[in-house]
Protein backbone atom coordinates (compact mmCIF):
# COMPACT_ATOMS: atom_id res chain seq x y z
CA UNK A 1 0.00 0.00 0.00
CA UNK A 2 1.66 3.40 -1.20
CA UNK A 3 1.13 5.82 1.28
CA UNK A 4 0.31 9.52 1.02
CA UNK A 5 -0.62 12.99 2.93
CA UNK A 6 -3.97 13.60 4.13
CA UNK A 7 -3.83 16.81 3.21
CA UNK A 8 -2.04 17.29 -0.18
CA UNK A 9 0.23 20.37 1.11
CA UNK A 10 2.02 19.66 4.19
CA UNK A 11 2.11 16.74 6.56
CA UNK A 12 -0.24 17.17 9.83
CA UNK A 13 0.52 16.33 13.04
CA UNK A 14 -2.23 14.24 14.86
CA UNK A 15 -2.62 13.19 18.87
CA UNK A 16 -4.02 10.06 19.36
CA UNK A 17 -5.05 10.12 23.18
CA UNK A 18 -5.83 6.77 23.96
CA UNK A 19 -4.86 4.98 27.46
CA UNK A 20 -6.05 1.13 25.93
CA UNK A 21 -3.29 -0.49 24.46
CA UNK A 22 -5.09 -2.62 22.38
CA UNK A 23 -7.13 0.68 21.02
CA UNK A 24 -3.72 2.34 20.38
CA UNK A 25 -2.49 -0.73 17.99
CA UNK A 26 -5.85 -0.54 16.18
CA UNK A 27 -5.12 3.45 15.87
CA UNK A 28 -1.71 2.35 14.68
CA UNK A 29 -2.63 -0.16 11.98
CA UNK A 30 -5.18 2.38 10.43
CA UNK A 31 -3.16 5.40 9.92
CA UNK A 32 0.11 3.03 8.72
CA UNK A 33 -1.27 4.32 5.08
CA UNK A 34 -0.71 8.10 5.94
CA UNK A 35 2.98 10.16 5.76
CA UNK A 36 1.44 12.50 8.33
CA UNK A 37 2.97 12.38 12.01
CA UNK A 38 0.63 10.53 14.37
CA UNK A 39 1.72 10.37 18.01
CA UNK A 40 -0.06 9.32 21.42
CA UNK A 41 -0.69 10.10 24.52
CA UNK A 42 -1.98 8.02 26.87
CA UNK A 43 -3.80 10.39 29.56
CA UNK A 44 -5.47 13.58 29.94
CA UNK A 45 -2.65 15.47 32.12
CA UNK A 46 -0.09 14.13 29.64
CA UNK A 47 -2.06 15.42 26.30
CA UNK A 48 -2.04 18.59 27.89
CA UNK A 49 1.03 18.67 28.27
CA UNK A 50 1.67 17.89 24.71
CA UNK A 51 -0.73 20.39 23.11
CA UNK A 52 0.56 23.30 25.38
CA UNK A 53 3.80 22.04 23.50
CA UNK A 54 2.82 21.25 20.28
CA UNK A 55 0.34 22.55 17.69
CA UNK A 56 -1.47 19.95 16.25
CA UNK A 57 -3.69 19.74 13.53
CA UNK A 58 -6.18 17.67 15.76
CA UNK A 59 -6.36 15.44 18.49
CA UNK A 60 -8.63 12.84 18.89
CA UNK A 61 -9.03 12.05 22.50
CA UNK A 62 -10.74 9.43 24.45
CA UNK A 63 -13.25 10.07 27.39
CA UNK A 64 -12.19 7.71 29.52
CA UNK A 65 -8.93 8.32 30.42
CA UNK A 66 -7.35 7.90 33.82
CA UNK A 67 -5.44 10.74 35.70
CA UNK A 68 -7.61 12.84 33.63
CA UNK A 69 -10.99 12.47 31.61
CA UNK A 70 -11.27 13.28 28.17
CA UNK A 71 -13.77 16.21 28.94
CA UNK A 72 -11.17 17.47 31.56
CA UNK A 73 -8.33 17.33 29.43
CA UNK A 74 -10.57 18.88 26.23
CA UNK A 75 -11.10 21.83 28.69
CA UNK A 76 -7.81 22.52 29.78
CA UNK A 77 -6.56 22.72 26.29
CA UNK A 78 -8.86 25.63 25.51
CA UNK A 79 -7.33 27.16 28.14
CA UNK A 80 -4.12 27.14 26.59
CA UNK A 81 -2.48 30.59 25.16
CA UNK A 82 -3.47 30.58 21.24
CA UNK A 83 -3.46 29.68 19.07
CA UNK A 84 -2.98 26.39 21.02
CA UNK A 85 -6.16 26.35 22.45
CA UNK A 86 -7.80 26.02 19.10
CA UNK A 87 -6.91 22.52 18.36
CA UNK A 88 -9.78 20.14 16.75
CA UNK A 89 -10.50 18.03 19.51
CA UNK A 90 -12.71 14.69 18.43
CA UNK A 91 -14.07 12.57 21.21
CA UNK A 92 -13.11 8.56 20.27
CA UNK A 93 -16.16 6.87 21.09
CA UNK A 94 -17.80 3.47 21.35
CA UNK A 95 -21.31 4.78 20.02
CA UNK A 96 -22.73 5.44 23.12
CA UNK A 97 -21.66 9.25 22.52
CA UNK A 98 -24.61 11.68 20.75
CA UNK A 99 -24.00 15.65 19.92
CA UNK A 100 -26.12 15.94 23.37
CA UNK A 101 -23.55 14.48 25.30
CA UNK A 102 -20.58 16.78 23.63
CA UNK A 103 -22.74 19.99 24.02
CA UNK A 104 -21.28 22.46 26.49
CA UNK A 105 -18.23 20.43 26.67
CA UNK A 106 -14.65 21.47 25.21
CA UNK A 107 -15.32 18.77 22.41
CA UNK A 108 -15.91 19.17 18.83
CA UNK A 109 -17.38 16.35 17.00
CA UNK A 110 -16.92 12.43 17.71
CA UNK A 111 -15.76 9.58 15.46
CA UNK A 112 -16.31 5.54 16.34
CA UNK A 113 -13.85 3.63 17.83
CA UNK A 114 -13.20 1.46 15.05
CA UNK A 115 -12.75 3.81 12.57
CA UNK A 116 -11.44 3.31 8.88
CA UNK A 117 -9.13 5.18 7.55
CA UNK A 118 -11.27 6.67 5.18
CA UNK A 119 -13.76 8.04 7.86
CA UNK A 120 -10.43 8.84 9.93
CA UNK A 121 -9.14 11.50 6.51
CA UNK A 122 -12.84 12.55 6.40
CA UNK A 123 -12.91 13.88 9.88
CA UNK A 124 -9.91 15.45 9.81
CA UNK A 125 -10.42 17.46 6.56
CA UNK A 126 -13.55 18.42 8.15
CA UNK A 127 -11.89 20.10 11.41
CA UNK A 128 -8.50 20.90 10.11
CA UNK A 129 -8.06 24.68 10.55
CA UNK A 130 -11.44 25.17 11.56
CA UNK A 131 -13.03 27.19 14.38
CA UNK A 132 -12.55 24.77 17.43
CA UNK A 133 -12.90 27.30 20.31
CA UNK A 134 -17.02 26.27 20.60
CA UNK A 135 -18.88 28.80 22.66
CA UNK A 136 -22.29 27.01 22.98
CA UNK A 137 -25.60 27.85 21.70
CA UNK A 138 -26.87 30.04 25.12
CA UNK A 139 -30.29 29.99 26.65
CA UNK A 140 -31.58 27.36 23.92
CA UNK A 141 -34.69 25.27 24.56
CA UNK A 142 -32.62 22.73 26.74
CA UNK A 143 -32.33 25.75 29.13
CA UNK A 144 -34.95 26.68 31.75
CA UNK A 145 -34.95 30.14 30.38
CA UNK A 146 -34.67 29.09 27.13
CA UNK A 147 -37.96 27.74 27.93
CA UNK A 148 -39.71 30.33 28.81
CA UNK A 149 -42.50 31.49 26.00
CA UNK A 150 -42.63 35.46 26.61
CA UNK A 151 -39.52 36.51 24.37
CA UNK A 152 -39.32 39.96 26.33
CA UNK A 153 -39.29 38.31 29.40
CA UNK A 154 -37.10 35.93 28.17
CA UNK A 155 -34.07 39.02 27.12
CA UNK A 156 -35.03 40.42 30.82
CA UNK A 157 -33.73 37.14 32.20
CA UNK A 158 -30.27 36.73 30.33
CA UNK A 159 -29.63 40.78 30.94
CA UNK A 160 -30.05 39.68 34.82
CA UNK A 161 -28.20 36.81 34.79
CA UNK A 162 -24.98 38.39 32.91
CA UNK A 163 -25.46 40.92 35.49
CA UNK A 164 -25.76 38.37 38.27
CA UNK A 165 -23.07 36.71 37.07
CA UNK A 166 -20.73 39.57 36.95
CA UNK A 167 -22.03 40.58 40.94
CA UNK A 168 -21.15 37.05 41.59
CA UNK A 169 -17.66 36.99 40.83
CA UNK A 170 -17.08 40.26 42.36
CA UNK A 171 -19.01 39.18 45.88
CA UNK A 172 -17.29 36.01 45.75
CA UNK A 173 -13.43 37.32 44.89
CA UNK A 174 -14.12 39.63 48.04
CA UNK A 175 -15.82 37.15 50.17
CA UNK A 176 -12.81 34.12 49.57
CA UNK A 177 -10.17 37.07 50.08
CA UNK A 178 -11.94 37.49 53.78
CA UNK A 179 -12.41 34.34 54.06
CA UNK A 180 -16.31 34.68 55.23
CA UNK A 181 -17.62 31.36 54.97
CA UNK A 182 -20.49 32.41 55.45
CA UNK A 183 -21.25 34.77 52.65
CA UNK A 184 -19.49 32.09 50.06
CA UNK A 185 -22.26 29.19 50.87
CA UNK A 186 -24.78 32.33 50.65
CA UNK A 187 -23.70 33.15 47.54
CA UNK A 188 -22.59 29.94 46.45
CA UNK A 189 -26.36 28.79 46.36
CA UNK A 190 -27.68 32.31 45.07
CA UNK A 191 -25.85 31.81 41.88
CA UNK A 192 -26.70 27.88 41.99
CA UNK A 193 -30.38 28.38 41.25
CA UNK A 194 -29.48 30.53 38.49
CA UNK A 195 -27.58 28.32 37.16
CA UNK A 196 -29.55 25.74 37.50
CA UNK A 197 -31.81 28.01 34.97
CA UNK A 198 -29.01 28.48 32.33
CA UNK A 199 -28.89 24.76 31.41
CA UNK A 200 -25.40 24.04 30.67
CA UNK A 201 -24.50 21.02 32.92
CA UNK A 202 -20.31 21.83 33.52
CA UNK A 203 -21.26 24.86 35.42
CA UNK A 204 -23.94 23.17 37.35
CA UNK A 205 -21.21 20.15 38.32
CA UNK A 206 -18.88 22.51 39.72
CA UNK A 207 -21.24 24.71 41.50
CA UNK A 208 -22.88 21.79 43.23
CA UNK A 209 -19.31 20.57 43.96
CA UNK A 210 -18.63 23.70 45.62
CA UNK A 211 -21.69 23.52 47.66
CA UNK A 212 -20.36 20.04 48.77
CA UNK A 213 -17.00 21.59 49.35
CA UNK A 214 -18.94 24.36 51.41
CA UNK A 215 -20.23 21.89 53.61
CA UNK A 216 -16.81 19.35 54.30
CA UNK A 217 -15.26 22.95 54.62
CA UNK A 218 -12.84 21.90 52.27
CA UNK A 219 -11.48 25.28 51.81
CA UNK A 220 -8.80 24.62 49.04
CA UNK A 221 -11.16 22.34 46.98
CA UNK A 222 -13.66 25.19 46.87
CA UNK A 223 -11.24 27.94 45.63
CA UNK A 224 -9.76 25.89 43.47
CA UNK A 225 -13.28 24.96 41.79
CA UNK A 226 -14.35 28.64 42.45
CA UNK A 227 -11.49 29.00 40.33
CA UNK A 228 -12.86 27.17 37.53
CA UNK A 229 -16.54 28.00 37.49
CA UNK A 230 -14.97 32.20 37.05
CA UNK A 231 -13.44 31.05 34.28
CA UNK A 232 -16.00 29.14 32.78
CA UNK A 233 -18.37 32.30 33.32
CA UNK A 234 -16.04 34.37 31.49
CA UNK A 235 -15.42 32.04 28.52
CA UNK A 236 -19.36 31.40 28.27
CA UNK A 237 -20.27 34.84 28.53
CA UNK B 1 -61.87 25.70 39.36
CA UNK B 2 -58.81 27.53 37.89
CA UNK B 3 -59.97 29.40 35.43
CA UNK B 4 -62.88 31.05 37.52
CA UNK B 5 -61.03 33.80 39.19
CA UNK B 6 -57.35 34.88 39.72
CA UNK B 7 -55.10 33.43 41.89
CA UNK B 8 -52.88 35.90 43.74
CA UNK B 9 -49.37 34.49 45.18
CA UNK B 10 -46.93 36.23 46.99
CA UNK B 11 -43.40 35.15 46.23
CA UNK B 12 -40.38 36.14 48.73
CA UNK B 13 -37.13 35.37 46.79
CA UNK B 14 -34.11 37.35 46.63
CA UNK B 15 -32.78 36.10 43.37
CA UNK B 16 -34.34 38.56 40.79
CA UNK B 17 -33.49 36.01 38.27
CA UNK B 18 -35.06 32.82 39.66
CA UNK B 19 -38.10 35.07 41.06
CA UNK B 20 -38.57 36.24 37.21
CA UNK B 21 -38.59 32.45 36.16
CA UNK B 22 -40.65 31.91 38.80
CA UNK B 23 -43.42 34.64 37.79
CA UNK B 24 -43.16 33.39 34.19
CA UNK B 25 -44.21 30.16 35.17
CA UNK B 26 -47.04 30.87 37.06
CA UNK B 27 -48.51 33.40 34.29
CA UNK B 28 -47.79 30.67 32.27
CA UNK B 29 -49.73 27.53 34.21
CA UNK B 30 -52.17 29.87 36.27
CA UNK B 31 -54.78 32.97 35.48
CA UNK B 32 -53.05 35.06 38.50
CA UNK B 33 -51.55 37.81 39.92
CA UNK B 34 -47.50 37.86 41.47
CA UNK B 35 -46.25 39.89 43.85
CA UNK B 36 -42.11 39.67 44.70
CA UNK B 37 -40.86 40.64 47.86
CA UNK B 38 -36.89 40.28 47.24
CA UNK B 39 -36.10 40.33 51.61
CA UNK B 40 -37.48 39.02 54.28
CA UNK B 41 -38.02 42.37 56.15
CA UNK B 42 -39.97 43.73 52.95
CA UNK B 43 -41.73 40.58 53.10
CA UNK B 44 -42.85 41.21 56.90
CA UNK B 45 -43.60 44.64 56.15
CA UNK B 46 -45.95 43.41 53.42
CA UNK B 47 -49.39 44.09 55.39
CA UNK B 48 -51.07 44.29 51.81
CA UNK B 49 -50.94 40.31 50.99
CA UNK B 50 -52.35 39.20 54.30
CA UNK B 51 -56.31 39.33 53.26
CA UNK B 52 -55.01 38.77 49.35
CA UNK B 53 -52.84 36.18 49.12
CA UNK B 54 -53.86 32.34 48.23
CA UNK B 55 -50.39 31.14 48.27
CA UNK B 56 -47.27 32.18 49.55
CA UNK B 57 -43.84 30.82 47.59
CA UNK B 58 -40.97 31.18 49.82
CA UNK B 59 -37.60 30.91 48.77
CA UNK B 60 -35.55 29.02 52.07
CA UNK B 61 -31.98 30.78 52.10
CA UNK B 62 -32.23 34.27 52.27
CA UNK B 63 -30.06 37.35 53.09
CA UNK B 64 -30.15 37.95 56.75
CA UNK B 65 -32.51 35.15 57.59
CA UNK B 66 -34.64 32.07 56.21
CA UNK B 67 -37.54 30.93 55.01
CA UNK B 68 -38.59 29.46 58.79
CA UNK B 69 -38.91 33.12 59.91
CA UNK B 70 -41.32 34.28 57.06
CA UNK B 71 -43.71 31.03 58.00
CA UNK B 72 -43.50 31.69 61.66
CA UNK B 73 -44.36 35.43 60.69
CA UNK B 74 -47.32 34.09 58.74
CA UNK B 75 -48.72 31.54 61.08
CA UNK B 76 -48.35 34.08 63.98
CA UNK B 77 -50.40 36.48 62.23
CA UNK B 78 -53.22 33.96 62.06
CA UNK B 79 -52.70 33.70 57.64
CA UNK B 80 -53.79 30.39 56.37
CA UNK B 81 -53.11 30.95 53.28
CA UNK B 82 -51.02 27.50 51.92
CA UNK B 83 -47.15 27.93 52.17
CA UNK B 84 -44.90 26.07 49.26
CA UNK B 85 -41.05 26.11 50.50
CA UNK B 86 -38.25 26.62 47.95
CA UNK B 87 -35.01 25.44 48.20
CA UNK B 88 -31.65 25.18 46.55
CA UNK B 89 -30.29 22.73 49.32
CA UNK B 90 -31.44 19.04 49.28
CA UNK B 91 -32.03 19.29 53.05
CA UNK B 92 -34.22 16.95 54.71
CA UNK B 93 -34.10 18.12 58.12
CA UNK B 94 -34.69 21.93 56.45
CA UNK B 95 -37.43 19.79 54.61
CA UNK B 96 -39.19 18.50 57.69
CA UNK B 97 -38.67 21.55 59.88
CA UNK B 98 -40.42 23.74 57.17
CA UNK B 99 -43.29 21.03 56.81
CA UNK B 100 -43.87 20.75 60.64
CA UNK B 101 -43.78 24.70 60.74
CA UNK B 102 -46.71 24.59 58.56
CA UNK B 103 -45.76 24.54 55.17
CA UNK B 104 -48.05 22.06 52.43
CA UNK B 105 -44.78 21.49 50.78
CA UNK B 106 -40.76 21.91 50.05
CA UNK B 107 -39.50 21.60 46.68
CA UNK B 108 -35.99 21.50 45.50
CA UNK B 109 -34.58 24.29 42.62
CA UNK B 110 -33.90 21.56 40.25
CA UNK B 111 -34.90 20.50 36.57
CA UNK B 112 -38.33 19.42 37.89
CA UNK B 113 -38.95 22.29 40.13
CA UNK B 114 -41.87 23.61 38.00
CA UNK B 115 -43.69 20.57 37.49
CA UNK B 116 -43.20 19.89 40.99
CA UNK B 117 -44.21 22.96 41.81
CA UNK B 118 -47.38 23.29 39.80
CA UNK B 119 -49.08 20.35 41.25
CA UNK B 120 -48.39 21.78 44.80
CA UNK B 121 -50.26 24.46 44.01
CA UNK B 122 -52.63 22.36 42.19
CA UNK B 123 -52.81 20.51 45.77
CA UNK B 124 -52.98 23.57 47.80
CA UNK B 125 -55.94 24.99 45.69
CA UNK B 126 -57.77 22.07 46.57
CA UNK B 127 -57.02 21.86 49.67
CA UNK B 128 -58.35 25.90 49.99
CA UNK B 129 -61.48 24.69 48.58
CA UNK B 130 -62.19 22.00 50.71
CA UNK B 131 -61.43 24.58 53.81
CA UNK B 132 -63.88 27.04 52.60
CA UNK B 133 -66.73 24.01 51.29
CA UNK B 134 -66.13 22.78 55.06
CA UNK B 135 -66.38 26.10 56.88
CA UNK B 136 -69.60 26.86 54.62
CA UNK B 137 -70.95 23.92 55.88
CA UNK B 138 -70.15 24.30 59.24
CA UNK B 139 -72.27 28.13 59.34
CA UNK B 140 -74.66 26.42 57.69
CA UNK B 141 -74.94 23.62 60.29
CA UNK B 142 -74.85 25.92 63.09
CA UNK B 143 -77.78 28.41 60.77
CA UNK B 144 -79.71 25.23 60.90
CA UNK B 145 -79.15 23.94 64.14
CA UNK B 146 -79.88 27.60 65.84
CA UNK B 147 -83.29 26.99 63.68
CA UNK B 148 -84.23 24.08 65.10
CA UNK B 149 -83.73 24.59 68.62
CA UNK B 150 -85.81 27.54 67.96
CA UNK B 151 -88.59 25.62 66.24
CA UNK B 152 -88.81 23.17 69.17
CA UNK B 153 -88.53 25.54 71.70
CA UNK B 154 -91.42 27.24 70.19
CA UNK B 155 -93.23 23.38 69.77
CA UNK B 156 -92.22 23.00 73.40
CA UNK B 157 -93.80 26.63 74.05
CA UNK B 158 -97.27 25.14 72.38
CA UNK B 159 -97.68 22.20 73.72
CA UNK B 160 -97.54 23.48 77.44
CA UNK B 161 -99.34 26.20 76.42
CA UNK B 162 -102.16 24.00 75.16
CA UNK B 163 -101.58 21.66 78.02
CA UNK B 164 -102.62 24.51 80.80
CA UNK B 165 -105.25 25.95 78.60
CA UNK B 166 -106.99 22.54 79.13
Amino acid sequence: MSSFLISENSPLRVLFVEDNEVNRFYIRAQTTGFKDSFEFSENGRDAVAKASKTLYDIIFMDINLPVMNGYEAARKIRTLPKPNNNIPIIGITNDSLTSEDIEGTSINDFINKFFSPEELQAKIKLWKGKEAQKKPALFTSNSLIGQIKDTEARTKMIEIFLRQKDEFIKDMDESIAQNNEKEIFFLTHKMKSSIELVGIPELKRIIEQMEKDGKEKNNLNLKANYEELKRLLQHYF
Amino acid sequence: MVNESKIFFTLLEDNELYAMFLTEKLKENFNCHVTTNKTLKEFLGDTTFESRTDIFIIDYSLPGGNGMEAIKALKTNKIDSEIIVLSSQKDIQIAVDVLKAGACDYIVKNEEAIERLVGAIYKALKLQALQKENFTLKIKFNKYRIFSSFIFFILVALITIVMFAK
